[in-house]
């Protein structure tokens, strides 16, 4: 088999190597593309409200929890674990941040540490669940998940925490340096540092082997367990920065956060999954996907569009990019 | 049944050549023969799973069409219990049974006490006394083979291939087995009983026929024969004159791309060196007597027997994959913390796993991420790391991808499974040698390998040895033990019963020792 490969001629060997890469770039940078059109041709019918600064940073403004939330969530499914506890964790961070600072008169960054402290707790046990008691992550975490959106109505009475935040506190989030948003940097920052830690760390790699073929990592010698934790957690405080983050744009708490923000959160996780590094969950693609559903559900409302379509779109969107993705992805491999 | 003139080309390799077999009623006939003589084709092709150039099956009398399987070819009375039975573990045996013989049914509905009745009848009827409604997963295992056999036989099979049924047994359990199934002979049933074990078919089997290279060597009364007629049917006779002195280094080098003497055996000559791996009274399995012996620096020591021997168990608590009973490992005088294999591999104790595609490699990550799954980086300035310089880590794998001579040559960032069973062996155990371990350990390692990339594990255990490690390799090849190990360990039934070395350690030697004969 491997000799006839080699034997081949050098002129057909070169044309399929440039159909593969042909077809690799296609499957990389796919969905850049989609978001490029779809920019192009709402700025072509919409020039006056769509193509403006204004819309862009409102975009980034409303979709800053979101994709801050998808992040954390891209960080089990790395190692092969789903956490669908992370949206009721905003949830917490919301009202631990909020009634900390409100109620409790606590300096904003004392408030904003015990919430992420909080998250992290919350992490360790979900990892805990997972890799000790040795649970199916999804139902553990709905377990967690349900939970603590109890804890967050018990905490909060159930009702909405609102008051006069600190400026300093909402001026994290509403301000622009040289028009670009703080919350786009937020988003951009914590994009990196999860695409370094999976992308040019030991760490990362051990993450992706656990979550491709844990048998064999294990095997190789990877902590297995030890990585998955440490996934929970890292996704709980990412939940939980979320959450501090919707208080500043928001300024208050709502009780009842979750399935709302959990199900967009996964749709651009999946999404994400299909292009940079197609078939792994990365963060750069996840930030990609996130623009990708808010670019086109934006245009669509300039249109009248009623805000169920944001869901429509949203489901739409994903399943037509993973029957793609896995579709190219069993044609590459016969 | 009757089995006339089978023959079976895959591409141009003949796997079965003119086979003949019959089975009479009530009788039981042994099918053997080592792994690749075509024990398991002519079974697939029985069972309607591969096609044959030519000949014809026969069942009861009637002709059985290519490609009749499953319940058509039960329905003519021809079955097959496989060693994993094919039980719904917590379904009760009388469902079981039912699955294919039919629910009895009320009023359209399931019927559970027709059906439990209906279970209990079929195995009454083998003398098997079972609980109809117990669940598969409460039974013994002998019990659970029988239930399989209950099966097949209510639904009218009459000739029953058992195939290696005994082979995961503990004896008490084989011999009770052996009992039932003798019995129920009295029902007119036969049986194809194939099986490594040539201990189990004296007093068992009527007759046994063995198959070598695709052919019929021998069918016989077992009444005519002993042990050392059959295994000397069995192992091919060809392996004598290969494997035998110097001749035989010279032919086993022929197959290398190396030219230079065999260093392991040179290693040995020039005197005793350090111990490396202490295994003392090593218990993998709740039967058989422990294991204990030593493994030198440089030094290739082959675990092998027949497949069940339990040499693969002793690789694998070795790499970590596997708590032992009881029993003591030490590396260099260190403890082995048994159980751990990533406190294993930070010892310096590599491991290639037997079954690669689930335990070797990551398909979907890269050559290079799989040659770098872990932090570890070996001893010196490649040691653990936080982070990954791609560049760096790129040049490294490209280096170690052209050591082994990967193809197709290219880029070191395709994903895995865009190569062949061999090539991703050859990462595999580049892999593991990467940080220059002081033990290596291969389950199996070319299982399922081509010749080219089975040379090249060969080199790479062989330059591995030549600069100190140690290693220690399981396997049920005899050739590849007697080409590539020092010392062999025999184990039959959990135990080392034969230690071969020097001019004694040959591929017929070993297999002789595999199937318990005395050399």
């Amino acid at each position: 088999m491997t000799t006839t490969h080699d034997q081949q001629a050098p002129v057909a060997r070169d044309r399929a190597a440039r159909q593969v890469s042909f077809r690799n770039l296609v499957s990389r940078y796919g969905l850049i593309g989609v978001l490029v059109i779809e920019i192009a041709v709402f700025a072509y019918l919409k020039p006056d409200t769509f193509f403006t600064l204004t819309q862009f940073q409102s975009i980034a403004l409303t979709q800053a929890v979101v994709a801050i939330l998808a992040l954390a969530a891209v960080l089990p499914l790395v190692v092969g674990q789903f956490d669908v506890s992370l949206a009721f964790q905003l949830g917490l961070s919301q009202a631990v941040c909020a009634k900390l600072i409100l109620e409790n008169g606590l300096p904003w960054p004392v408030a904003g540490l015990i919430a992420i402290g909080v998250g992290v707790l919350i992490g360790a046990f979900n990892g805990f669940l997972v890799c000790v008691i040795r649970l199916n992550s999804f139902i553990a975490t709905l377990g967690t998940g349900t939970l603590v959106l109890g804890i967050t109505g018990w905490y909060t009475g159930n009702l909405q925490v609102t008051g006069q935040l600190p400026t300093t506190f909402t001026d994290l989030t509403r301000r622009t340096v040289s028009n670009v948003p703080l919350t786009m940097v937020y988003v951009l920052v914590l994009m990196l540092v999860l695409w370094i830690a999976f992308e040019y760390t030991s760490w990362g790699r051990e993450a992706h082997a656990t979550g491709a073929n844990p048998r064999a990592a294990y095997l190789a010698g990877v902590r297995v367990d030890r990585v998955t934790w440490t996934c929970f957690i890292g996704a709980g405080a990412f939940a939980a920065f979320s959450g501090i983050v919707s208080v500043s744009i928001l300024g208050a708490s709502s009780p009842s956060v979750g399935l709302g923000e959990l199900l967009p959160a996964y749709a651009a996780a999946f999404l994400g999954a299909t292009c940079i590094r197609p078939g792994r969950f990365n963060s750069i693609g996840t930030v990609i996907a996130i623009l990708v559903l808010a670019v086109g559900i934006t245009g669509l409302q300039l249109y009248g569009a009623q805000p169920y379509v944001r869901d429509l779109f949203n489901g739409a969107a994903l399943l037509i990019a993973i029957t793609f993705a896995a579709l190219t992805s069993r044609r590459a491999r016969t | 049944m009757k089995v006339e003139g089978l023959t079976h080309s895959y591409g141009p390799v003949r796997v079965l050549e003119d086979v003949s077999f019959d089975l009479r009623p009530g009788e039981i006939h042994a099918l053997l023969g080592a792994n690749g003589a075509g024990k398991s084709t002519l079974i697939k092709a029985l069972a309607g799973l591969v096609s044959y150039d030519s000949g014809s099956i026969d069942v009861c009398g009637q002709h059985v069409p290519r490609h009749t399987t499953g319940h058509a070819l039960n329905q003519m009375g021809l079955a097959f219990v496989h060693q994993d039975l094919g039980l719904i573990e917590e379904m009760t045996v009388a469902e079981n049974i039912a699955l294919e013989a039919g629910y009895a049914h009320k009023w359209g509905l399931i019927d559970f006490r027709g059906t439990a009745l209906a279970g209990r009848k079929a195995t009454i009827e083998l003398g098997l006394d079972v609980d109809p409604n117990a669940p598969v997963a409460s039974l013994e295992q002998d019990e659970k083979v029988m239930v399989a056999v209950a099966r097949a036989f209510s639904l009218n099979a009459r000739a029953l291939v058992l195939d290696e049924v005994s082979s995961s047994l503990p004896s008490p359990e084989v011999t009770r087995l052996l009992g039932t199934i003798k019995k129920t002979t009295a029902l007119g049933l036969g049986y194809v009983y194939v099986t490594h074990r040539l201990d189990e078919l004296f007093g068992f089997a009527d007759r046994v026929t063995v198959l070598r290279d695709g052919r019929v060597v021998l069918t016989s009364a077992m009444a005519d024969l002993d042990k050392a007629k059959i295994v000397e049917a069995i192992i091919e006779p060809r392996a004598d004159p290969h494997t035998d002195g110097g001749a035989v280094m010279a032919t086993g080098w022929s197959e290398d791309d190396s030219v230079s003497p065999h260093p392991s055996h040179a290693a040995v000559s020039s005197g005793p060196r350090e111990v490396v791996l202490e295994v003392t009274d090593l218990d993998v399995r709740h039967h058989g007597a422990p294991v204990s012996f030593e493994v030198r620096a440089g030094e290739v020591v082959a675990l092998c027997g027949l497949i069940g021997c339990g040499a693969k168990e002793v690789a694998r608590v070795l790499g970590g994959d596997l708590h032992p009973v009881s029993g003591t490992v030490a590396l260099k005088s260190v403890p082995l913390p048994l159980g751990n294999p990533a406190a294993i591999r930070d010892t310096g104790c590599s491991y290639v796993p037997g079954d690669r595609q689930g335990e070797g490699v990551v398909g979907q990550m890269s050559i290079r991420e799989n040659l770098f799954v872990t932090r570890r980086g070996g001893q010196g300035r490649r040691g653990n790391q936080v982070f990954r310089l791609p560049g760096a880590e790129r040049a490294f794998a490209q280096e170690l991808a052209d050591s082994v001579t990967l193809r197709p040559a290219g880029s070191v960032e395709r994903p895995m499974l865009t190569l062949s069973g061999g090539n991703q062996q050859k990462v595999v155990c580049a892999r593991a040698l990467r940080t220059s371990p002081r033990l290596l350990v291969l389950d199996d390692p070319t299982a399922g390998v081509d010749i080219g990339s089975r040379a090249q594990v060969h080199k790479l255990v062989r330059d591995a040895v030549a600069e100190g490690t140690a290693v220690v390799f399981a396997s049920t090849d005899y050739d590849e033990v007697a080409h590539l190990a020092d010392r062999a360990l025999v184990m039959v039934g959990g135990t080392i019963t034969a230690e071969l070395t020097g001019q004694q350690l040959t591929a017929s030697n070993v297999a002789r020792a595999s199937y318990g004969e005395e050399l």
